[in-house]
């Protein structure tokens, strides 16, 4: 017995101590605290306290190009893909309670608050464990995000992955936390445009709810709800126009609605996501449309950012 | 509870700490994996452990009863119980709504219009196997080919035995019990044999089959915008994942048997190898291939009464077979195709040379594969969308995305294909090499294991 347990932890041990130093080593040669890494996102969030905050699902990540509307290192796109609207309430709660003013752009898709999912665990590696965020997290998930080495067990993969796109980026473009694929779009993701809402989607009150008492908490960030582009309508504008009216009375709330814009198909990757054509168009109109809320006093804009002057 | 899954790794070690920390005999050994097994279930959904248990007290009640009598009314009466028991609920769980729709869409086609209501049943897993593993001991005990178990912790422990509760191999009472029912000695040299049964079977599902399973599944995603290539790629790709995820499940669940001292039966022996198509159904899952020629087509009179009655058995088998996978007519279809297969190799007599032994190995494999498609769609409807596209031409850039969004994982796939025949030769020959390379490849195998070892897929057969 004694003889097969040396044996089972020799070779167990052997295995995990060789890809603890693989993986360490890859990460520390290649990839610390790179765009890339698939952790860096959440990583920044909590360590850089941008004064720009872009907050939603993948839509939001490929669509807010952030040097097309604001100059300077301080603003940063933190939609991230699959989460849905899962995630950004909770990076929102985290941002209004630090004592930093910032302007806080939030792409809201049509659906409760619960729908999305945590995704891929790889993003959470590095939150705080007192964070809004990981204490949302499932059981499982917090159980897998282990201390350095045992956080590497299972990512590797995921490393590599991010190490090889990060050594060769000639598939999307790629800056400030925005990722538009540039590859020709694919039109079997069209087919899938029946999966897109095709109800009125009304506003769940128990979201309401709990949007309601993360904004109260709100005495100092201006929070934008955009409604992104849709390539297909059908619900989203009945969606954002309630989201709208029922937040209305709501200190430091602006909202900003871009139905209809866009819907050509030479602007979009699928029939969720915009192309990096499509991308820039959007994010010229926002950009337009921030400035002059800015003039006419509607928005704060933080000292620290400036609009990017050009056309 | 998943072999790949964070909760075993950490459930298998204490499990195995307490079997053999506790005295050495059979009682104290069976109630310790009796206990476990019954966790390892509950874990998934603990309302199906009363399932599970009712299933093993009619079965072993009726074993007992059997044995006590002679009347042969009484006999098949008993028996008639527990085939009514068992199969009833596999048919409830498993087969409910697939017939009421089809009785449905039955009527609906000659203008009767009826009214049907759906059940929402959730289908316990494993229920598929351990039904059979059940009824195969009552079926023995009936045929007076065992004598049954006396103590329940020992038959409890046969239904439940949790390395292969859930997916098989579906074992035989008589192989299994009679090592339940003797104390067990550790022994280095199982153990040790049996961990590389687990490393082995861990790298074929995480490694070869989860990679293999993202490509397949990101094609199914979209089966009416696929080009010709893509259903070429996508159908070679599964066809491989099933094999290692099926075969990885049977490797660990025979490692980890052999870790508690119990041997199970190897349940594929390379059927990729076949030439023939009953060759691939004496390779392929073997535990099930063996059950129904056991307990059904030699009960049916086998080959034995002329070849239109072989005919007609060997069609009932296959089909049968095809529902046991799956409650689809999909699965049925998939079953009858295999027995169309079987029954034209009997009729085709060819020569005897290398060439047409290389050309009917690549026949049986191009065959298999095709009727895997079957097998991976929804529904035939799906699979016929599937297949058509292979003669549909469709521009290869639009379908970038689908293949090319993950060169990395592409590349990875096609060399994990390619090189499969080299991780089969490996494991072929595992015990020819010297200890320090066989430790270096276990190393190997296991650290490539953790570092796909993200999700914790579920294994496909969990779904039968």
């Amino acid at each position: 017995m004694r003889k097969f347990l040396i044996y089972v932890l020799f070779i167990a041990g052997s295995s995990w101590a060789l890809s603890s130093v693989i993986a360490w080593s890859f990460e520390t040669l290649f990839l610390a605290k790179t765009e890339s890494q698939v952790n860096y996102k959440l990583s920044r969030f909590y360590d850089f306290n941008d004064d720009v905050l872009f907050l939603g699902s993948s839509r939001a990540e490929q669509s807010f190009m952030v040097d097309t509307i604001f100059k300077g290192d301080h603003a940063y796109n933190y939609g991230l893909v699959g989460t849905g609207n899962w995630l950004w309430p909770k990076l929102l709660e985290d941002a209004v309670a630090n004592d930093k003013p910032e302007l806080i752009l939030i792409n809201v898709d049509p659906d409760s608050l619960d729908h999305g999912t945590e995704w891929n665990m790889s993003y959470y590696l590095d939150v705080p464990h007192h964070s809004t965020v990981f204490s949302a997290l499932k059981f499982t998930t917090r159980r897998r995000i282990r201390f350095f080495p045992f956080k590497y067990f299972g990512q590797y993969i995921e490393l590599f992955r991010t190490g090889i796109k990060q050594w060769k980026n000639s598939t999307s473009y790629d800056n400030k936390g925005t990722n538009i694929s540039i590859k020709p779009p694919n039109p079997a993701s069209f087919f899938n445009q029946d999966m897109a809402k095709d109800s009125v989607l009304l506003c769940k009150e128990d979201d309401l709810q709990i949007l309601s008492e993360i904004l109260l908490k709100n005495n100092q960030d201006m929070v934008v709800f955009i409604k992104l582009p849709s390539y297909q309508e059908k619900g989203y504008k009945i969606f954002f126009n309630q989201l709208e009216h029922r937040l209305e009375g709501v200190a430091f709330t602006y909202f900003l609605d871009y139905t209809g814009e866009l819907s050509n198909k030479s602007n979009w990757n699928d029939h969720l996501h915009l192309n990096l054509d499509g991308a820039t168009k959007f994010s010229k109109m926002l950009r337009r449309d921030l400035q002059l809320a800015a003039d006419s006093n509607l928005i704060h804009i933080p000292s620290s950012v400036q609009f990017h002057s050009f056309n | 509870m998943l072999f790949n899954s964070i909760d075993f790794a950490i459930f298998l070690p204490l499990v195995f700490g307490a079997f053999w920390l506790l005295p050495n005999r059979s009682g104290w050994q069976n109630s310790t994996l009796l206990l476990a097994s019954l966790v390892f279930y509950g874990w998934w959904d603990y309302r199906f452990l009363s399932l599970i248990l009712f299933s093993t007290i009619v079965d072993f009640t009726i074993g007992q009863q059997i044995h006590r009598t002679n009347a042969q009314g009484k006999r098949k009466m008993l028996l008639g119980i527990s085939l009514f028991t068992n199969l009833g609920l596999l048919g409830f769980f498993k087969y409910f709504n697939f017939f009421q729709n089809s009785f449905i869409q039955a009527f609906t086609f000659f203008g009767h219009d009826l009214e049907g209501f759906s059940l929402t049943i959730i289908l316990p897993v494993g229920i598929s196997f351990y039904t059979f593993q059940t009824l195969s001991y009552t079926i023995d005990v009936y045929r007076k080919e065992m004598t049954p178990v006396r103590k329940f912790i020992d038959f409890a422990t046969f239904v439940t035995f949790f390395p292969q509760l859930v997916a098989g191999p579906i074992e035989r009472a008589k192989k299994i019990i009679p090592q339940l029912q003797a104390s067990r000695v550790f022994d280095y040299q199982q153990a040790k044999s049996g961990l590389h049964l687990i490393i082995f079977g861990l790298f074929r599902k995480i490694v070869i089959a989860d990679n293999l399973g993202i490509y397949v599944d990101r094609i199914w995603q979209y089966p009416n915008a696929i080009t010709p290539y893509m259903v070429v790629l996508a159908s070679v790709f599964f066809s491989v994942q099933i094999y290692m995820d099926f075969s990885g499940y049977s490797r660990i669940a025979r490692g980890v048997a052999q870790l508690f001292g119990i041997k199970l039966m190897v349940n594929f022996n390379y059927p990729y190898k076949s030439t023939s198509f009953s060759e691939f159904w004496s390779r392929w899952h073997i535990s099930l291939s063996t059950w129904f020629r056991d307990y059904l087509y030699i009960p049916l009179g086998g080959n034995r009464r002329g070849p239109k009655r072989t005919l007609i058995n060997l069609c009932l088998v296959f089909t049968i077979s095809g529902l046991w996978h799956g409650a689809d007519w999909s699965f049925v279809l998939w079953g009858f195709m295999h027995f169309l297969l079987l029954t034209s190799e009997r009729f085709i007599k060819l020569p005897k040379t290398k060439m047409m032994h290389f050309l009917k190995w690549v026949n049986v494999l191009f065959m298999v594969n095709l009727t895997w498609i079957l097998f991976r769609a929804d529904t035939i409807a799906n699979a016929w969308v599937f297949i058509r596209q292979l003669f549909k031409y469709q521009p290869l850039l639009g379908y970038d995305a689908l293949t090319f969004q993950s060169p990395f994982l592409l590349a990875l796939n096609l060399f994990l294909v390619l090189s499969l025949p080299l991780l089969l030769m490996i494991e072929r020959r595992f015990y020819d090499f010297k200890i320090w390379q066989q430790n270096v490849l276990l190393i190997g195998l296991l650290l490539f294991t953790s570092m796909f070892l993200t999700t914790g897929e579920t294994f496909i057969y969990f779904q039968f």
